[in-house]
């Protein structure tokens, strides 16, 4: 330890928040993930959940529109002066509460970009006050350097010290005083060994505060991987995770296992971006939890993120070992009924493998809910409608239990920076100047696929689904986003003059 | 003999061998539909006992229900049998089990269209179908679907 930390022993060595908006079913990942290895290094962490907080003091009416006060929108939002105060006295509650606490470092997550207005807010207001703590911020909501938007320089001023990347090494290296090590005020080199990492410690969560689709249960979060297999052209998921890393099966098994011993929580979510990336490791890992599963009464379930896998790469255990290790919904990336749409966004999967791969779900007996992003770039008026054949065609495994739900997003494809799908800009699709990522994009591909005509497919994707009684996740906050980003687009509109839009550029390049 | 029925109009009467798939399709569409299943030919020379325990049986087990391609799995425990026992007070007189070892019809109630019955009955349990969620999700949708209309 260097001569700081001994000096300052008693203190407190960080508290690490996350902050809105975040979805509000589990508590989130990061915190815990930094706190448990930071901890196990000889650290004193707390963290702090201060996204849950939006929740409880907005639960019931309000709580959409607050939620929306949080996202990322680049038009004019305009929200009551009433819920505007108290958003503001909330996050004088969390600035009272740092200060209380007066930690060393004070480290705010920026989970996604959609945590960039509280983050925002809270900077400022922590440098109004007279204090001593670092401030530092980290999270994949800064962004990444190879990003022409450089959004950390805006809260720069008002920061100590940033980390873009797996924050674990370079966190731990910052409390002990290596100021220099790579990743602090940069990117991070990704992690090579995670199983090295200390385990996830949820310890100051109140874990009944979440909005659980896992109703009276206890869920905590576990990291088996980190990365992706696949390169789908709307995620971004590979610019902060170059490379798919994952843990050893024996070790996510044992971190279960402990956590169930210690705590006596048996419900997991793994916060990987999919679980079975490496089957190998995967099919380790099922039989494992499964055994478990046959010699103890833990009755572990676990859900999480995973793509739908042909059925050709599966062998004869996969369904029934998943069923009996707990996989519990599993979030399955499904986005399109159309296998052009499928086919653009290198999915590497068509409907015929989804229907497939359903129809051994509801065999085994294995729930799960979709995600879907309608209004894709080169989404035609019949792929969409594929999409709602889609809903059609699988509402039996809604009526057998199997599927949960499905999200139908806020954003309608959103195409920002980082993602490759934005490399296409000026080909598939053309930016007005509003620079909003939701609606200021407009098809080349499909001339009429505007935002008004993505919000009409979001509408009708919503009637559809609630005729045929899917369940939409999360769909009162969504709409409420909506609603907004929607408001928000028809002032731009209204003031919309020659030079808020783009000349429409040469299509003769596409094919 | 299995004899299995919907509203009273027969669809299968005939022996069941160990496990069986017994499909068939009914034409007659009602919302409102009973479906029945029943052993019509078990006598208690059936029953073999030796001391006291029954050493063989003839009974029927329904292991898995589809309706129009769904699974109905536990709804399967909303059935019930009034069985005809062999003998006065032998047990319950009805029953909410997915075996049958007397006479007597087990009934169970679905509705046209079916998909959509048990869709509704399903995900009547999840979250976002509370009657708050669902207030704030329609009252967002009525509002979107304004602004969208106006707006043409």
């Amino acid at each position: 330890m260097d001569v700081e930390t001994v000096l300052v022993s008693n203190r407190l060595d960080c508290v690490i928040t996350s902050l809105p908006f975040m979805e509000y079913y589990l508590p989130p990942a990061a915190p815990a993930v930094l706190k448990g290895h930071l901890e196990s290094k000889g650290f004193a962490v707390k963290t702090l959940d201060f996204n849950i907080t939006v929740k409880e003091t907005f639960e019931g009416d309000d709580l959409p529109l607050a939620s929306a006060f949080f996202h990322e929108n680049h038009g004019i939002l305009k929200f009551e002066k009433s819920l505007v105060d108290k958003i503001h006295k909330l996050i004088d509650s969390w600035v009272d509460k740092l200060l209380e606490l007066n930690p060393r470092f004070i480290g705010l997550g920026v989970f996604s970009v959609d945590s960039r207005k509280a983050c925002e807010i809270l900077l400022e207001k922590l440098q109004a006050k007279n204090h001593n703590s670092k401030v530092l911020i980290g999270g994949m909501g800064l962004g990444h350097p190879g990003l022409k938007e450089k959004w950390i320089d805006s809260v720069r001023d008002k920061t100590d010290y940033y980390i873009m990347g797996e924050g674990e090494l370079a966190l731990e290296n910052l409390l002990k005083g290596n100021y220099n090590f790579k990743g602090i005020n940069g990117k991070v080199e990704q992690i090579k060994d995670l199983s090295s990492l200390g385990v996830a410690d949820y310890e100051n969560y109140d874990l009944t505060s979440y909005e659980t689709f896992y109703k009276d249960k206890k869920v905590v979060q576990i990291t088996g991987s980190r990365g992706c297999v696949r390169a789908c052209t709307f995620c971004d998921i590979n610019t902060h995770w170059p490379s798919f890393r994952w843990r050893s099966s024996e070790s996510i098994i044992n971190e279960i296992k402990r956590t169930y011993e210690t705590h006596g929580i048996r419900d997991f979510f793994f916060t990987d971006s999919l679980i079975n990336g490496n089957l190998k490791v995967y099919m380790q890992m099922v039989e494992g939890l499964a055994q478990f599963n046959y010699k103890t009464n833990a009755n572990i379930t676990w859900g999480g993120q995973c793509i739908v896998r042909k059925n050709k790469s599966l062998n004869k255990d996969y369904y029934p070992l998943t069923r009996d290790s707990g996989a519990y919904n599993l979030a399955l990336g499904i986005e399109s009924g159309s296998n052009d749409v499928l086919s653009h966004m290198k999915k590497g999967i068509t409907r015929e493998d989804m229907d497939a791969c359903m129809e051994n779900f509801d065999l085994h007996d294995i729930t799960c809910s979709y995600q879907m992003i309608i209004g894709y770039p080169t989404e035609t008026e019949k792929d969409f409608q594929e999409t709602l054949d889609l809903f059609y065609d699988h509402q039996k495994y809604v009526a057998s239990g199997t599927i949960h739900g499905t999200s139908l997003g806020a954003t309608m494809c959103i195409i920002h920076q980082g993602i490759p799908l934005a490399e296409w800009e000026n080909k598939i699709f053309v930016r007005d100047k509003s620079q909003d990522s939701s609606w200021g994009w407009t098809s080349l591909a499909v001339p009429s696929l505007d935002w008004e005509e993505r919000l009409r497919r979001r509408i009708v994707a919503q009637e559809v689904c609630d005729m045929l009684k899917w369940p939409t996740i999360s769909a009162d906050r969504e709409l409420g986003m909506l609603l907004k980003r929607h408001e928000s687009y028809l002032l731009w509109k209204k003031d919309i003059t020659l030079e808020n839009i783009l000349t429409q550029p040469d299509i003769s390049i596409l094919s | 003999m299995t004899k299995i029925c919907v509203n009273d109009k027969s669809y299968f009467h005939d022996k069941v061998v160990e496990e069986q798939i017994i499909e068939f399709t009914v034409n007659e569409l009602q919302t409102e539909n009973i479906l029945s299943i029943e052993m019509t030919d078990k006598s208690p020379k059936d029953t073999e006992v030796k001391n006291s325990k029954i050493i063989s049986d003839k009974k029927l087990q329904i292991c898995e229900i589809k309706i129009d391609g769904v699974n109905i799995r536990t709804y399967i425990f909303t059935g019930k049998q009034k069985p005809k026992y062999h003998y006065n007070n032998q047990g319950p007189e009805e029953v909410v089990s997915e075996h049958l070892f007397f006479q007597g019809k087990w009934e169970l109630y679905y509705e046209n269209p079916a998909r959509q019955f048990f869709a509704n009955l399903v995900g009547s349990k999840q979250a976002i179908n509370s009657s708050s969620k669902q207030a704030v999700k329609n009252k967002y949708l009525t509002k979107l679907q304004n602004l969208w209309t106006q707006h043409l």
